[in-house]
């Protein structure tokens, strides 16, 4: 069956790539992280659902989803804010991401051993959905950033 | 005679007692220009010197509309906010007479500006009855009292 580092080995690389691209710009958390006392202006959530596995003749392929929440609060000086934010946070969802094994276990080597491929998904390779004031009281907006990757490989193990 | 103090005694005690300065912001103008996005906004501001402030409960929340679950259906985690709910209560004879405070108002207090959620008049009391919220982990720059 498949490495059984597998799922860490992609959760570790996507948040990698996303807290690179995106934390110059926009204070960035992984999903689970807790960074809930900082005080921001804005700010971006990584969440990734999947890997779902689908076996080939030829080999196998892992598919997952990639959701990147923006959030910014309303804004007393400029009414584009959010787009701009949103901006960022699209522009590092790349036309492929590395994977790595990440860690500090044996097998655990940080050497490259594959990519992950944008895929459409209904016609769409990235969704962009803006859900503007989250609620009637809270002057926050939020926005989410989606897109689905996969990544083809012929050794199970890795 | 009663033995009991009237509602315009207790407002007074609880004036004298818990009585904080605080500032109510009236939004009286606001322009957008679409092109640059800059944002223009107008406050009328009253200093009242003694607002009740009840005490502040503070939680840990998140909002899923409609457009979000449709949008994201599988991350049900994640978008947490935190928020500080507070009441507070205004002595009527603090503000000009026929002063309507209205949910687009703000008061500003201990250098947080709070939204009213409810407002609530008060004849019998004297006075205006507030529900306050603050989003406290973001920077509520909109309603900061510096860029007002």
């Amino acid at each position: 069956m498949y490495n059984e580092n597998l799922e860490r080995w992609i959760y570790s690389s996507i948040a990698n790539h996303f807290v690179t691209l995106i934390s110059p710009f926009i204070p960035i958390q992984v999903e689970g992280e807790h960074k809930m006392n900082e005080k921001k202006d804005a700010s971006v959530e990584v969440r990734m659902n999947g890997p779902y596995f689908v076996s080939y003749s030829g080999g196998d392929q892992a598919n997952i989803e990639i959701n990147l929440l923006v959030t910014k609060a309303q804004d007393n000086q400029n009414f584009y804010t959010l787009q701009e934010k949103i901006g960022i946070a699209r522009s590092a969802f790349h036309s492929r991401i590395g994977l790595f094994k990440y860690g500090t276990g044996i097998q655990d080597t940080g050497v490259h051993f594959g990519c992950f491929v944008i895929q459409y998904d209904k016609g769409q390779l990235i969704r962009v959905d803006q859900f503007g004031q989250i609620g009637k009281d809270t002057p926050t907006l939020q926005a989410s950033v989606n897109a689905k990757y996969s990544f083809y490989f012929k050794n199970k193990n890795i | 005679m009663s033995l009991l103090p009237s509602h315009s005694d207790l407002l007074y005690t609880l004036k004298f007692d818990f009585g904080q300065p605080a500032e109510l912001l009236k939004p009286v103008a606001g322009v957008t220009n679409y092109q640059t996005g800059a944002l223009t906004r107008g406050y009328d501001r009253w200093k009242i010197r003694r607002v009740i402030m009840l005490p502040e409960k503070s939680n840990r929340t998140f909002i899923r509309d409609l457009a979000y679950l449709s949008s994201s259906r599988k991350f049900t985690e994640g978008g947490l906010f935190e928020q500080d709910l507070r009441d507070a209560i205004i002595d009527i004879n603090d503000l000009p007479n026929g002063f309507i405070i209205e949910l687009d108002d703000l008061l500003y207090f201990g250098k947080e500006t709070y939204l009213i959620k409810t407002s609530q008049k008060s004849e019998k009391v004297g006075g205006w009855l507030l529900k306050l919220k603050h989003v406290s982990n973001m920077n509520n720059d909109p309603y900061s009292i510096e860029t007002l």
